[in-house]
């Protein structure tokens, strides 16, 4: 049996350019138009077996939201049809009906009525619900005295003990400590084993990958793919992969046609405009530009797995200075390093620069990353204390130059970088 | 016939969720006087301090009395029976026009019946009201004495309750498409204040246009808590029994509008 039957669903919004034109409108019997059409879905069709997990997935403004709304029984769909058996409880946006002004008790009792429970049956599992939220000293303080958290767990607590057959999970977990985060995904995992049907929507794909059998992938209110998670993990990663890969090239094309005569390697403005950002600086030297481009020395913002590539820096000296320093981080898009070398590291520091110098210092490398977007942030420096790392910055560019690997479609890296292995193969017989 | 299923169902369904309207009738009744050292006696204070300020006015000042009686007391006890009632139907409608729009987190998450709000809001609204008719017939009692017409008092209430829910139903479901309306229903309140023979006898509404005085139901109010209260008579049953009737059919036409209406909240919200 099917806990959830949805057939060819769509959702029509009107969008209204101000309320005098929704007034005219209505007051003109439609004559007048005063409203565009938005369609937030678009012939939905999926099937929920009882017991099983659907992971729903997509990018902000998808409509995931709308279909979650239309699942919760609070939107109803323009056209098409959907059924739902049994009890839904949903974990939309925790405590949303919470009152401050009143216990972490009544709340609990207020929030189990909302959910549909009598006051019978919320007394049965009060014992339950405060267990799980491990607030019994707090439960009979009003809830403005509890922190973000605490007020979360309680929410969660009550949500969980409802006893639904089916449970939506929008993006809820993601507050709230990681311990407790934790806990709350083995009681998530618990009532899948009890049989639950569990609807489960989150940015977090590790998490839909961990929990739901089969994805849904929404994009533009349009069904994309609907078939076991992996798969459609797989698809939404790449296609969100080629969309910013799009944004990027469009970005490169436009600044290469406008500016392709006066783009002169010591005088890129658009390059001290991008640099700009958290730039520290102490006035001894510089960089004029940092470049990234391929063998043929163009311009690139876009590259391969494995590609040879050159980043390319223009240094500018404005004093004399013994040993100067240069260096790149590679970054990924949560800002951690992935890469890291310097001229230190790598024995080529500068000596004895003098005032007025121009150096241009080409690093060559095959960019063996993973997927994704990068960040590379340059150093240029005077070392204090080699011992300690201790330097005095010359110039220090958070983002220098940003970059996408492309997607190689036969390999997997499971980490973020790929270096050079000798394997070596012995085979040893048993005989 | 689809009519009447549909005002069904709408019973039925707020039947089933009892337990949820007390709940938030009685959150209602604590949250807003909860932290406050009088607590619910505010809900009483507020309307009693503005009787004071008409008494004052109309009673010292105007010498405002009623025909054939001079006295200061027998103004006083009739001002009040209409004053108090529409007390509470003036702040139960300022009130349910916003009981939508003031809890759009609970109707654009959990699906439940959204009249839940504007009928929580007036029951809670009614606790002001009963405190009120319970001082009065107090001071009723001490002044002109009461008889046994008072049994009449609860039906008369009720259809007091049916009436405002009615007009609550319908402003708390228009407000949320059209938001102007919350400030203009504060004027049309003082407007039909004094329409109403509240604080002023019938008997001084020229002959000419007591006749359309018919179309304000607070009218009829007024005049059966008065029989009841002030001239210790039954009210005119078979005017009970028409005005009870056309208080169901406009309960019942509310009822479907704020059906109709409520498709489209959680979008507008």
């Amino acid at each position: 049996m099917n806990a959830i039957e949805v057939k060819n669903i769509s959702k029509k919004f009107s969008l209204y350019h101000s309320s005098n034109k929704r007034m005219l409108e209505f007051l003109s019997r439609g004559k007048v138009k005063g409203h565009t059409d938005f369609w937030a879905l678009k012939d939905i069709s999926f099937e929920v077996p009882q017991g099983s997990t659907l992971g729903i997935i997509g990018q902000n403004g998808s409509g995931k939201s709308t279909l979650l709304s239309i699942l919760a029984g609070v939107l109803q769909p323009t056209e098409g049809s959907y059924t739902v058996n049994g009890r839904v409880s949903t974990l939309l946006e925790l405590g949303a009906g919470f009152h401050p002004e009143f216990s972490g008790r009544d709340n609990v009792y207020m929030y189990g009525t909302i959910m549909g429970l009598s006051k019978k049956e919320i007394d049965s599992r009060f014992e339950d619900i405060l267990d799980f939220s491990e607030l019994h000293e707090f439960i009979d303080q009003p809830l403005r005295t509890y922190s973000s958290g605490m007020t979360v767990r309680l929410a969660f607590s009550v949500a969980v003990n409802v006893d639904a057959d089916i449970l939506i999970v929008d993006e809820a977990l993601a507050v709230g400590d990681m311990f407790f985060q934790a806990k709350c995904m083995l009681k998530i995992k618990e009532m899948i084993k009890k049989g639950i049907t569990l609807i489960f929507v989150s940015h977090d794909v590790v998490a839909v990958k961990s929990i739901c059998n089969k994805c849904l992938l929404l994009d533009h209110g349009k069904t994309i793919d609907y078939d076991n998670s992996e798969r459609v993990i797989e698809k939404y990663f790449s296609m969100k992969v080629e969309r910013e890969q799009g944004v990027i090239e469009n970005v490169v094309s436009s600044l290469d046609t406008e500016n392709s005569n006066s783009l002169d390697l010591w005088n890129d403005t658009e390059f001290q405009d991008r640099a700009s950002f958290q730039r520290i600086q102490n006035g001894k030297a510089r960089f004029a530009n940092i470049q990234l481009l391929d063998e043929h020395e163009k311009e690139i913002s876009v590259i391969n797995y494995e590609q040879t590539i050159i980043l390319r820096m223009a240094v500018e000296i404005f004093d004399d200075i013994e040993i100067l320093g240069f260096g790149y981080h590679i970054r990924d898009k949560n800002g951690f390093d992935i890469v890291y070398s310097d001229s230190h590291v790598e024995g080529n520091n500068l000596y004895s620069v003098k005032m007025g110098e121009r150096y241009i210092i080409d690093w060559i490398f095959r960019a063996s990353l993973n997927y994704g977007i990068y960040t590379i942030a340059c150093p240029l420096s005077i070392p204090i204390d080699k011992t300690f790392g201790c330097v005095n910055f010359c110039d220090f560019i958070p983002i220098a130059v940003q970059f996408t690997v492309n997607k190689e479609r036969d390999i997997f890296l499971y980490g973020s970088v790929h270096w050079k292995n000798d394997i070596k193969i012995i085979i040893q017989s048993l005989c | 016939m689809k009519f009447f299923s549909s005002v069904y169902q709408s019973f039925v369904s707020l039947f089933y969720y009892r337990e949820l309207l007390w709940n938030f009738t009685k959150r209602d009744i604590t949250a807003r006087y909860s932290g406050t050292i009088l607590g619910v006696v505010w809900s009483f204070l507020n309307p009693l301090a503005m009787f004071l300020v008409y008494l004052v006015v109309f009673g010292f000042f105007l010498h405002m009395r009623l025909p054939g009686d001079d006295s200061f007391m027998s103004f006083v006890l009739y001002f009040s029976i209409g004053f108090f009632p529409w007390a509470f139907f003036s702040s139960a409608l300022m009130r349910s026009a916003s009981a939508i729009l003031d809890n759009r987190n609970y109707i654009k998450k959990v699906p439940f019946p959204a009249e839940i709000f504007p009928y929580s809001v007036i029951l809670s609204e009614l606790v002001s009201l009963c405190i009120g008719f319970g001082i009065l017939i107090i001071f009723t009692f001490f002044v002109k004495g009461i008889s046994l017409v008072i049994f009449f008092l609860p039906l008369i209430l009720i259809i007091q309750i049916i009436l405002t829910f009615s007009f609550g139903l319908v402003l708390s479901a228009v407000t949320v498409y059209f938001r102007d309306l919350y400030q203009i229903l504060g004027s049309t309140l003082m407007v039909w204040f004094w329409l109403t023979p509240i604080a002023y006898p019938v008997e001084i509404i020229p002959q000419k246009i007591k006749f359309f005085m018919n179309f304000n139901p607070m009218f009829w109010m007024v005049n059966f808590y008065r029989d009841i209260l002030f001239y210790k008579m039954s009210p005119d049953v078979w005017r009970m029994i028409v005005f009870f009737l056309l208080v169901s059919v406009i309960f019942m036409i509310s009822i479907i509008i704020f059906k109709k209406a409520k498709k489209g909240f959680s979008e507008m919200l």
